[in-house]
């Protein structure tokens, strides 16, 4: 690794010889040499060029991969110089994202979420469970631990977005922190996280998502099976859109956080990350693993799924999910080779996984709908 | 430093329940049963530490003389933190360098990582903690104890510039209010 770094500057000077800049063409390139489209070229910026700056930093990202924006907002936090305060925006593509120590069983209805073909994500934070589209802005709020504080960022938004002209709900801060509306409607949730020497604030900002769908993806009814489990438990609330342009709720908490941190000598610095900007490999790395069926599912601690129908009771035990032992509460020919299978063998915990040892049919659809909606 | 950060949320009068109100004391929330067939039992209860130890990310660090040690993390962070909803622990037999991540504790929707201050590795975990995070809150220097680590060289605790004595300790911690 340490090698390749070296290197990199030598291969970037190597690779760079043979490109004519924009600068350098005259009017006789343009024309007789068809060397035209140079015009629009630009040099590609890198990420890196700009984490470890000892400025306070704004970082819009334009791009809308859920699994991107996550690694990215990782990235700027592991590479941000302590004392330097970072504020990232990102917008995410349809997504469901748990919390860190949550179960997802037990808090998405991972059938529609399936239905629909929606990403599921588990985050680094702590907290609960939300759905993100393109009418939510997410902010990441990055800063020394020493003065980490729950209230102070959401206090900021609180204050810009209550200025703004055409701001129609006025919102304040309940007493769990969260940003409500005055009737009582949360447009805002929030999760930390704490590490060595810093800490980040980050949350959703409803502006104009589908809460229809939020609802759907989020409600799950004991026809699904019920979750006994140790894991984070989200708290529900009601919830209600701002109704606000998306570029108008950013630039408002950009002023915001400039006011409090632009000094004379310490300039706020805004990085728009588009897809033309060149991401380290960590970024990638990470992507990989928010993607992998380990970080999703497998994270989950010990937990059991019960199942009723008429007079049948099946019990499920999971953990770090994989099926580890099946419980039933009478004889039943139905589940002779899953319990066998699942006694000698790992096996993930998904719907069509179970349903595939279940050899009455439509014992096995009814589990594996009831799972995730995969049979 | 966190103790004001975090304290706002941390404590509601509403929340505290009786048995909360024990919080300074060793003796074991009514929910935990004290295990005496734990492998740990006897460094908790019977066997004194050579070192005592802490850090500057407010974790703790117990040495006994068969070179093994007990990490967890000190009153104040325990204070500090609010109620622990979740502790994400090691696992048996995980390698650990020193300044990695060893586990994370959840509280008020934050997840805090631990770090391992030593080098070793993880011989015995505090499986109570899963079942009843709330230990860490109670006593979480004596039962909230979090990983048992057989030390790769005992000299590292003794030379480390990191690891602070109970004296330093405590003068960090009015350093940094």
């Amino acid at each position: 690794m340490k090698q390749l770094i070296k290197l990199s500057p030598w291969l970037k000077r190597l690779y760079s010889i043979q490109v004519p800049f924009q600068d350098d063409l005259g009017a006789m390139d343009l024309d007789d040499l068809n060397l035209g489209d140079f015009k629009y070229y630009k040099e590609s910026e890198s990420l890196t060029q700009y984490t470890s700056l000892k400025q306070p930093i704004i970082f819009i990202s334009k791009l809308n991969n859920p699994f991107t924006n996550l690694a990215i907002e990782d990235y700027i936090y592991n590479a941000m110089p302590l004392s330097h305060n970072r504020l990232m925006f990102y917008i995410n593509s349809p997504c469901v994202v748990i919390g860190k120590n949550q179960n997802p069983w037990q808090e998405v209805n991972l059938r529609v979420l399936n239905d629909l073909k929606i990403p599921l994500l588990r985050r680094f934070s702590g907290g609960g469970t939300v759905v993100h589209d393109l009418g939510n802005v997410n902010y990441s709020y990055m800063t020394e631990k020493s003065k980490f504080n729950r209230f102070k960022f959401n206090q900021l938004i609180i204050k810009n977005v209550n200025s703004l002209p055409n701001n129609k709900f006025e919102i304040q801060l309940n007493e769990r922190g969260d940003i409500v509306t005055t009737d009582g409607f949360k447009v805002s949730g929030s999760a930390f996280k704490l590490s060595k020497g810093k800490s980040y604030h980050h949350g959703t900002f409803l502006l104009n998502s589908k809460l229809n769908v939020l609802r759907n993806l989020l409600s799950r009814d004991d026809e699904m099976g019920v979750v006994h489990s140790k894991s984070i438990d989200s708290v529900k609330s009601k919830v209600q859109n701002m109704e606000l342009q998306t570029e108008e709720f950013i630039e408002s908490v950009c002023n915001g956080f400039i006011d409090e941190f632009e000094t004379d000598d310490d300039r706020v610095r805004v990085v728009e990350i588009d897809n033309d900007m060149i991401l380290p490999n960590e970024v990638y790395t990470t992507v990989e693993k928010l993607k992998s069926w380990d970080w999703i599912f497998g994270h989950t601690t010990k937990f059991s799924h019960t199942f009723t129908k008429d007079d049948l009771e099946l019990v499920f035990h999971v953990d770090k999910g994989l099926l580890k032992q099946v419980d039933v509460n009478k004889t039943e020919d139905d589940f002779k080779y899953l319990i066998e299978y699942v006694n000698n063998h790992d096996l993930k915990y998904t719907g069509s996984n179970v349903a595939g040892y279940v050899t009455n049919d439509e014992v096995s659809d009814w589990i594996g709908s009831c799972i995730d909606g995969t049979i | 430093m966190i103790k004001t950060l975090f304290r706002p949320a941390s404590i509601s009068i509403k929340s505290i329940k009786p048995s909360q109100l024990r919080s300074f004391t060793t003796t074991n929330p009514l929910s935990f049963v004290l295990n005496k067939d734990s492998p740990q039992y006897k460094y908790l209860h019977e066997w004194k530490p050579i070192e005592h130890k802490f850090t500057e990310e407010h974790e703790y660090l117990k040495v006994y003389d068969d070179s093994t040690a007990l990490l967890g993390i000190t009153q104040y962070a325990s204070q500090a933190l609010g109620d622990v909803t979740f502790v994400e622990l090691p696992e048996i037999g995980d390698r650990i360098e020193k300044g990695d991540t060893i586990g994370s504790v959840e509280s008020v929707k934050s997840a805090s990582e631990i770090y391992s201050p030593v080098s070793g590795e993880v011989i015995g975990i505090n499986d109570a903690l899963e079942g009843t995070p709330s230990i860490l809150n109670h006593d979480p220097e004596v039962e909230g104890w979090i990983a048992h680590i057989k030390l790769d060289d005992i000299a590292e605790v003794k030379d480390s510039e990191d690891l602070l004595d109970k004296e330093n300790y405590e003068d960090f911690l009015k350093k940094d209010d």
